[in-house]
């Protein structure tokens, strides 16, 4: 044995054992009881146990492959949150070796039956000099003996979540070598609880002592369920120099201010240096949950929050989103989009013309940032259902919740739905079919809209095949895409429907969803049983509703920026005409809108900004991919020929049957998918609008391929393996070297 | 395509950047055939495979490749007979613990003994100065030079992602 280190060690000895072993958070505490502070009594389980348990499961190999399968730099949020969701769930489906499960439960008999535990992380990085690891890793209440084996693989899998990940990366710590001692400890909920610091870390000043507390348990503090008072001391002096207006009763006494305050004074000189407390219980019930020395004085403000620990609300934050985005936010924005589609034809009054320009501009505005500050972080909620799924179910597939997302009343499923009742009419109409075949290959001027005309007059059945088409274009093609409208360009609409037509495969929904999707929600609330059917039925609400408005909300912005998008073309053209700008642009950015605005108004010439055309780089001579690696998103083998779409204009190229290469997928247009054998992103994510589709229609996909539609050319033939998350390019059996053997 | 909503990307990776994608690989594989001293060489004869390990040391522009062997080994004989070869190249050794940051190069190329006195010269002098503890074993008599003219590099890494790159004068 290369080692012998204990499995387990009791908070009081922990002193003993160096901060590798049982992490810095178990040493603070186990200082504090030698210097006669109340810590609620437990153990630690060491960072050998965790080690004998990866181990033991060979996970570290299989967190090597998650993790370093691709550049971690050139993963996505999402798609380190995919790989986090993987290893989370090896973790609970991992068994513990049979003595260290042995030594936990004997070390938690040692308490009374019916004692509860919390488990928290107390892993070797955290609380060091340089990271505190504040509200990275999970911790978990009130656990009784019977859930603690579960929980402490679930402390021990959170040393791998996307938070642990994103932060180890920031702070440019080894995540290859990271270990996780568990700290378990009776719980003992005092009557006050809070948190203190011994200087400002607002400020950095060192002369001042903040408290915050409220009247119950730490975690509604910690969870920002409840306001706290928040009081603050001159350190010295002890004069208070602030308490909270907004209470008029303080929840303490003036001595027991006195007393905290002494309380932490003194623990501030056994540690030597600024401290930050989580504590419970006053005066002689004064009991140190956590104690660690606060790191990055006046630079750890809540304004400097990681962006990514933003994207994540907790539970009770998501609750209050759904509120607020399925009540308010959705039928305003619907009502908004609604409201400036009835107001009819552009108004020949310039100033009423102007006025709703800007109405336009403003509410264009307005949403973006909604989208950013509401929408974003409501998208969580897929997440939280399936983490809360994968904890009930433990199944053998972690995405199989996805299955339960579905929903047929997407506004992009509606959508498809009509192209394809459009695609059926040229099916069942022969005659009809073959005109606009002819028309689509023929190379006369005819615009689309004189077509139209000759197809009501001359055809059978015409005049209600290009209603139902001229209704698509207004009503589902309404849609600011790629700096266009949807609408623009009907001649490739019906390029699209006349591929539709000519498709033999089958793209409507499988039928077996359906039943797939009942028996696993049956499943799911079973397992959840009578106690947490309210629960589970809750948040499997919420995550159909979180997948819905994801979706949902790209077409109703895309339809509310449409409304924009023709009041500036109609800007430009009246412009033009008053010689105040060049040729019409044929794509227009919508953050133009004061510029446009403005010139209109002042009837002053109009400068558009110089455009930001990307230049593609020239492939490298001699340098070929071969196979590509990216997110396996959806499951299946397909070849084909390649197709990259780098704008809605390659749109009226797609065949049947080709693979096409994406950078992003969004809602606005994906209806060209069903056209697809199978699909490639560069954008990646198992959760990410094609995963979800692709999965329903049983199209293979691959996405996170880096570089996709650089390396990959239209044309290539493509093998692309959607179970592994493989592309090969080239033919999948290829003579080595004949050709090239010619030149000896 | 532009797009004004997606979801917030931790580094999103810029699209378009083949220059250097194309300079990393180049680079990776310079790298892997000048850090490792051996390479595993595959000689076959009547569709059986044979495989050695041998020291070699690779040209500046990666077109050609040298090692030594005693005239009488298996390995010679065969090239004799079929001058096709493959090598491989890999960095295990130094990744014991993780596969997706083991990189590895298969070679193919075409194998020859060289007797040119000029020839033999200069790729000896290249292939001494690599492992120079092999002098005496490099100009022995008994021994030959085979230099391989290298065809294509098959190159792997993070488990799975491969990549075919041709030397620049190769076409």
């Amino acid at each position: 044995m290369e080692t012998c280190q204990p499995f387990i060690v009791f908070l009081t000895d922990a002193l003993d054992y160096p901060a590798e072993l049982l992490g810095n958070k178990a040493r603070n505490l186990s200082l504090c009881i030698k210097e006669e502070f109340h810590v609620p009594p437990g153990f630690c389980i060491s960072a050998e146990g965790y080690l004998t348990f990866a181990r033991h499961n060979d996970l570290q190999q299989r967190i090597d492959l998650e993790l370093y399968r691709k550049d971690f730099s050139a993963m996505r949020w999402e798609e380190i949150w995919d790989v986090a969701l993987r290893i989370r769930s090896f973790f609970l489906r991992s068994i513990l070796p049979a003595a260290l499960e042995k030594e936990i439960m004997s070390y938690a008999s040692k308490w009374p039956s019916g004692t509860k535990f919390a488990v928290r992380s107390s892993a070797s990085a955290e609380d060091s000099a340089s990271a505190s690891f504040a509200g990275i890793h999970e911790s978990y209440l009130d656990i009784s003996p019977d859930q603690l084996i579960e929980k402490v693989k679930l402390v021990w899998a959170s040393l791998w979540s996307e938070r642990s990940l994103l932060y180890r990366e920031e702070k440019k710590l080894d995540s290859r070598h990271s270990t996780m001692p568990v700290l378990v400890q009776v719980m003992e909920p005092g009557k006050i609880s809070g948190l203190a610091f011994s200087a400002e870390p607002s400020t950095g000043r060192e002369d001042r002592i903040i408290v915050e507390l409220i009247s119950g348990s730490l975690d509604l503090l910690v969870d920002n369920i409840e306001e706290p008072e928040r009081i603050i001391f001159e350190k010295d002096s002890g004069k208070i120099l602030n308490t909270d207006s907004k209470r008029t009763i303080s929840l303490l006494s003036v001595n027991a201010l006195k007393n905290l305050r002494m309380k932490i004074l003194a623990l501030e000189k056994i540690f030597g240096q600024p401290i930050d407390i989580e504590w419970t219980g006053v005066e002689e019930d004064f009991t140190v949950l956590q104690v660690r020395p606060i790191t990055g004085l006046a630079s750890d403000t809540d304004d400097e929050r990681a962006w990514y620990l933003t994207l994540t609300p907790g539970k009770k934050s998501l609750l209050a989103l759904t509120e607020k985005v399925e009540k308010h936010l959705i039928p305003k924005l619907i009502k908004e989009v609604e409201s400036f589609g009835k107001e009819g034809p552009f108004p020949e009054d310039s100033e009423l013309f102007l006025e709703r320009l800007k109405q336009r501009g403003i509410s264009y505005n307005r949403w973006k940032k909604t989208y950013w500050d509401d929408f974003i972080p409501f998208a969580h909620g897929i997440r939280t259902f399936g983490t809360y799924y994968n904890d009930l179910v433990k199944p053998d597939d972690p995405y199989e919740f996805t299955l339960l997302l579905r929903s047929e009343d997407l506004l992009a499923s509606q959508r498809n739905r009509k192209l394809e009742a459009l695609a059926q009419m040229l099916v069942k109409n022969r005659a009809l079919k073959k005109k606009v075949a002819d028309f689509l290959a023929g190379e006369n001027d005819n615009s689309t809209v004189q077509f139209m005309e000759y197809l009501k007059a001359e055809t059978d059945g015409g005049t209600n095949f290009v209603a139902d088409f001229e209704k698509m274009l207004t009503e589902q093609m309404n849609v600011y895409y790629d700096n266009v409208s949807l609408a623009d360009d009907p001649r490739s609409l019906l390029k699209t429907v006349l591929t539709l037509a000519d498709s033999t495969s089958e793209r409507n929904e499988k039928p077996e969803n359906l039943t797939i999707k009942h028996k696993l929600e049956n499943a799911y609330l079973e397992k959840a049983g009578p106690e947490k059917h309210d629960e589970a039925l809750n948040w499997l609400r919420i995550g159909r509703l979180s997948w819905k408005l994801r979706d949902d909300d790209n077409i109703l912005l895309g339809k509310l920026e449409n409304h924009l998008y023709l009041y500036l073309k109609e800007t430009m053209a009246r412009l033009q005409k008053a010689g105040l700008a060049e040729d019409l642009p044929g794509q227009i950015e919508l953050d133009e809108w004061p510029a446009v605005l403005e010139s209109l108004q002042e009837q002053k010439k109009y400068n558009p900004p110089v455009s930001k055309t990307t230049t593609r780089t020239k492939k490298r001579v001699g340098l070929k991919p071969r196979q590509l690696v990216g997110q396996p998103s959806s499951s299946g083998i397909v070849t084909g020929k390649a197709r990259v779409i780098r704008s809605l204009a390659d749109f009226k190229d797609v065949a049947n049957g080709e693979i096409l290469i994406f950078d992003a997928v969004q809602p606005q247009m994906t209806f060209i998918i069903s056209l697809a054998a199978g699909i490639i992103e560069r954008r990646g994510g198992m959760l990410v609008h094609s995963s979800i589709i692709a999965r329903e229609l049983k199209i293979p996909a691959v996405n996170g391929v880096s570089q996709a539609t650089e390396l990959i050319e239209t044309g290539d033939l493509l093998t692309l393996d959607g179970d592994l998350g493989l592309v090969v390019i080239g033919e999948p059996e290829f003579n080595l070297e004949h050709a090239d053997l010619q030149r000896f | 395509m532009n797009n004004n909503y997606d979801e917030p990307a931790f580094v999103d990776v810029v699209a378009g950047n083949t220059e250097n994608a194309g300079g990393q690989i180049e680079a990776e594989i310079r790298a892997l055939c000048f850090e490792q001293p051996f390479a595993v060489l595959s000689t076959q004869d009547g569709g059986q495979p044979y495989t050695n390990l041998i020291s070699f040391a690779i040209s500046e522009n990666l077109d050609q490749l040298i090692f030594s062997t005693p005239a009488r080994t298996r390995k010679y004989n065969l090239i004799k007979k079929n001058k096709k070869v493959s090598l491989l190249i890999d960095n295990r050794a130094q990744q014991p613990e993780s596969i997706n940051l083991i990189r590895a190069v298969t070679i193919t190329g075409t194998a020859r003994a060289l007797s040119d006195p000029k020839e033999v010269e200069h790729w000896s002098d290249l292939l001494i100065n690599r492992h120079n503890y092999l002098e005496k074993f490099i100009k022995s008599p008994s021994s030959s030079l085979i230099l391989i003219d290298i065809i294509r590099f098959f190159y792997v890494r993070r488990f799975q992602e491969v990549y075919t790159w041709k030397p620049v004068n190769r076409s």
